[in-house]
């Protein structure tokens, strides 16, 4: 689509300027002595390159240049909603672990996502969110050893 | 160092107990991923990145090597029962395959895999041992400035193969660099881009990069898919031998599936799944009923099963002996054996030859064990695929946040995570490739590395042509990349011509 193409090449035409700026400040040095920057710089500057390209190419192709909506790009019912919940569950996890410990961290959040994104009952989301907080901290914790924070449960 | 040797060498190592446990592992949780559509073997590998530092390193790349080919074998039976392929290496399995299963032949089409795979896969181990001492000899000769370019090469076959349009291609080769230079700089010790993150001053983790852009990414885009009841035929082990016809008709697909894949397997970008089309297109053409193809003809299955097993022995030779991973699993498995210490290279075969051989004696025993594990078990298998997604993608959810935390035993990782998640379900929505982003980026270290130390070398960009084997590559590579444009403005050219010339007439 030609709207996303434009939106895209944009942001890359940003991110290799971002990216330049810094390579010049860690020292590019030069070909006989590259410095930190050097090969940043290169690539860095590729990326604007190539972007600028396409963009030029995205505005030049004929016809109109649709403005996309929201519904366009999620064209599932309910599809930006379970994904926001979804993320927003993966991002309460990497919050709450170190804090509340393993073992309650991935049974809420097992409950959260088996309810909310899956659209489980919560019989189900409680019975799923038990054996999968058990069954994978006796794999990952106790079989395999994996450090884990504890929490607030001395576990 | 003689062949019997080497061979002597490759099986002592293998058949030891815990090796045999360790590739027993890895062969099973391979085809469980190859099996479960939307979890593959690059995330399982970064999965188990914790658990190697508790392994030895032959027991470590047992286990690995063991994931990469069982998940061939395993995505096979998805793709034939319930026409979703386990893994894009069988997705051409899915048009024969599937019409077999609705005909009720999945059993012989099942076999047929297995066995097919099992050809494929021993036969590319076979010529690995006999390429490998050779190809490392050659390597063994490599100077930075040959290292450089041979990965430049590599780079450029895939950002040529990724998709359709190669401008996008390079915009996420050039991306991936830049991510990769995220961190301490090899060469001088300075600390780019970190933001003051002190997670960020080891670089980007390749561990929460991957399950973000595989695992988290996967599962956000999957919902979007139409929620497919899973008509899963069923196959009991009794049904699965094929018949004298479906021999005869096979034997011929998987002796050339056979050479195509571990041909096609020693280049970059030549991975399972290129593999498995070019077979399916070549069996079709040498096929004496090409119009059956689609309906359920046998070498239609036989073939790119074959071939995708070959291809992925075949990838060995390449990561083993010159370091250079030519898909992009085998760069998460070369992320893997970076993380045990272990340089991939001709140095390798020289300092820890045990290693070297005993990986590939492993993959002989390897393949055996998964013939036993997708023929007599694949009821089992079958009764997996009838897991709810929504479980499934909640498995895979925590497990990807359990391995993203363990990767440095800090919450910052999962968040990386996070954001790599969004990052690949956008560049899937704005239709740009990710095996060029994150080869480039895996291979990024030793990219820097070797520029620059061919430049300490001659202080100029000559050293690369200078060289007969580093121009060879060099030369190529900037070919690939150029070609599709200049082909681009030659068509153009010509079509204007032609429309002058018509418009004369």
């Amino acid at each position: 689509m030609r709207s996303r193409d434009i939106v895209s090449s944009l942001f890359f035409i940003g991110m290799g300027i971002i990216f330049s700026i810094g390579a010049v400040e860690y020292g590019i040095g030069n070909l006989g002595h590259p410095g930190p920057g050097f090969l940043p710089l290169l690539a860095g500057g590729l990326l604007i390159v190539l972007s600028s390209l396409h963009l030029f190419f995205s505005l030049v192709k004929k016809g109109k240049v649709e403005i996309e909506q929201i519904e366009q790009f999620f064209p599932e019912k309910d599809s930006l909603k379970k994904k926001s919940l979804a993320l927003f569950g993966l991002f309460a996890y990497g919050i709450l672990l170190e804090p509340l410990g393993y073992g309650i961290t991935t049974f809420l959040f097992m409950i959260f996502i088996l309810k909310f994104v899956g659209s489980q009952r919560w019989i189900t989301a409680f019975l799923g969110a038990f054996l999968v907080c058990i069954s994978s901290y006796i794999l990952f914790v106790y079989l395999l050893k994996a450090q884990m924070p504890t929490g607030i449960l001395a576990f | 160092m003689g062949f019997m040797n080497n061979f002597s060498m490759a099986f002592s190592v293998a058949l030891d107990p815990l090796n045999l446990l360790m590739a027993l592992i890895g062969c099973f949780l391979g085809t469980l991923v190859g099996v479960l559509p939307g979890i593959g073997p690059s995330t399982t590998i970064c999965l188990l990145f914790p658990i190697l530092y508790k392994l030895s390193p032959i027991q470590s790349i047992i286990m690995l090597a063991g994931i990469y080919y069982g998940a061939q074998y395993g995505s096979s039976t998805t793709s034939i029962l319930v026409k979703i392929p386990g893994e894009p290496g069988s997705a051409v399995t899915c048009l024969d395959g599937y019409a077999m299963a609705k005909k009720g032949r999945a059993g012989p089409a099942l076999g047929i895999s297995a066995i097919g795979s099992f050809i494929g896969g021993t036969f590319s181990v076979v010529i690995l041992m006999f390429l490998a001492p050779p190809l490392a000899n050659m390597a063994i000769k490599f100077g930075p400035p040959e290292n450089f370019s041979v990965m430049f090469f590599g780079l450029s076959m895939i950002t040529y193969l990724a998709g359709a349009s190669m401008i996008k291609s390079l915009i996420m080769g050039a991306a991936g660099l830049l991510l990769g230079s995220v961190g301490t700089d090899i060469l001088s010790g300075a600390i780019r881009y970190a933001l003051g993150f002190k997670g960020l001053e080891d670089g980007v983790g390749i561990v929460p990069v991957v399950m973000g852009l595989f695992g988290i990414a996967e599962i956000l885009l999957a919902g979007e898919q139409a929620a497919q009841k899973t008509d899963v035929h069923e196959a009991k082990f009794k049904d699965l031998f094929p018949t004298k016809k479906d021999w005869r008709d096979s034997a011929k697909p998987i002796a050339r599936a056979s050479v195509l894949g571990s041909f096609l397997g020693l280049f970059p970008g030549g991975g399972p799944t290129v593999s498995a089309f070019i077979s399916y297109a070549v069996e079709k053409k040498f096929s004496k009923h090409p119009e059956r193809f689609g309906t359920g003809e046998i070498a239609g299955v036989a073939g790119p099963e074959t071939a995708n097993n070959s291809s992925a022995g075949a990838a060995f030779a390449p990561l083993l002996c010159l370091g250079i991973p030519t898909t992009v699993t085998m760069g998460v498995l070369l992320g893997g054996f970076m993380v045990q210490g272990i340089s991939p290279g001709p140095l390798l075969m020289q300092r820890q030859p045990e290693l070297f051989w005993g990986v590939i004696g492993s993959m002989y025993i390897g393949n055996v064990m998964l013939l036993a594990l997708n023929l007599p078990l694949i009821g089992i298998w079958v009764k997996i695929l009838k897991i709810p997604y929504s479980l499934l993608s909640s498995l895979i959810f925590l497990f990807c946040l359990i391995g993203a935390y363990t990767n440095n035993n800090n919450a910052f990782d999962i968040f990386v995570m996070i954001v790599f998640g969004v990052v690949g379900y956008l560049m899937n929505k704005f239709d740009y490739p990710v095996a060029p982003f994150i080869l480039a980026y895996i291979l990024e270290p030793n990219f820097e590395r070797y520029f620059g130390q061919s430049l300490l070398m001659e202080g100029n960009l000559l050293i690369f042509f200078s060289r007969p084997i580093s121009a060879t590559f060099s030369l190529i590579a900037i070919l690939i990349l150029v070609y599709p444009a200049i082909s681009n403005l030659l068509q153009k050219k010509r079509l204007e011509l032609k429309a002058t010339h018509d418009g004369l007439e």
